[in-house]
């Protein structure tokens, strides 16, 4: 590293080593240039503050962005409705999908054994 | 983790400083930093504990700055140090001189170096917003601070103006 370089970082408060302080500090001109640093810095010392107005107002900005906002509530209160319908209407078509061409399955079979459940009566009615 | 809000309390004169030095007029630092500020709240999920705070602001401030500098076609106008207390105690000529100075600077240089004297970013916290490395931005500050105190006469002059720094 030049020996400019060391007392640059230095005058930043950058860890230097010891060795290369020295040396650099014995290099022609180290006090002159030292110097120079430490007025550049003074000099270049920047005052300038945002507007008092612009301040407050990132200041309410960003407390009120901060806050839950009841119009993103109700945004939140749409959307699950939103999904409850659709589920329901899921649910639903359930109900009345069949499966193409096939008919639909019977849920219950009725069986009605002869002579047990009915009986056969010769025309003419009973006797 | 810190809200936007400390975020701001803790960084916005700083970020606005920053933005002043590297060229911004006050209005547009003042857009910047709203900017900044308002962006942090959606990248808040992406910081890490770790990381430097105010290198990780920076890094916003910094992609602001760049988007503006490319939306106006790179043809920011520089704000005049006029008025400016500190500006006042240093004598005109060598205001003067300092502005144009820190203007010429590579960009990379004035950044790394303005970083470091307004914003106050240790090496590695600046290596870290710039994506550079430590090493790097030590030289780049070297050759910014070489180049402005060649822009204002070297050491002879630097050295005869000792007592007139303060006006």
């Amino acid at each position: 590293m030049e020996a400019s370089e060391v007392l640059s970082a230095f005058v930043d408060g950058e860890t230097v080593d010891p060795g290369e302080l020295a040396a650099a500090l014995e290099a022609p001109g180290a006090r002159e240039l030292l110097l120079d640093l430490v007025r550049l810095r003074a000099a270049l010392v920047e005052d300038a503050r945002p507007s008092a107005p612009f301040v407050d107002q990132m200041r309410r900005k960003l407390a009120e962005r901060a806050r839950p906002r009841p119009r993103m509530l109700r945004w939140a209160a749409a959307a699950a409705i939103g999904a409850l319908a659709l589920l329901g209407a899921r649910d639903i078509g359930r109900l009345f999908r069949t499966g193409g061409d096939e008919p639909p399955r019977p849920a219950r079979v009725l069986r009605y054994e002869p002579g047990v459940d009915w009986h056969t009566v010769p025309s003419g009615g009973p006797s | 983790m810190p809200t936007a809000l400390d975020l701001f309390e803790r960084h916005h004169l700083t970020v606005f400083r920053f933005l002043v030095r590297m060229g911004l007029s006050r209005e547009d630092a003042e857009d910047a930093t709203q900017e900044v500020f308002l962006r942090v709240p959606r990248a808040l999920p992406a910081y890490e504990e770790r990381q430097s705070e105010r290198a990780w602001v920076f890094r916003i401030a910094r992609n602001v700055r760049l988007d503006q500098w490319r939306a106006a076609g790179r043809a920011l106008t520089p704000e005049p140090l006029n008025g400016e207390p500190a500006a006042r105690s240093v004598p005109a000529a060598e205001r003067l001189a300092l502005e144009q100075a820190l203007e010429q600077l590579g960009e990379a240089e004035r950044e790394s170096f303005v970083l470091r004297q307004i914003g106050g970013l240790g090496y590695a916290e600046i290596a870290e917003a710039t994506g550079a490395t430590p090493d790097a931005v030590r030289s780049r500050i070297h050759r910014a601070r070489l180049a402005l105190r060649l822009a204002l006469g070297g050491p002879r002059r630097l050295g005869r103006a000792a007592g007139g720094w303060e006006g």
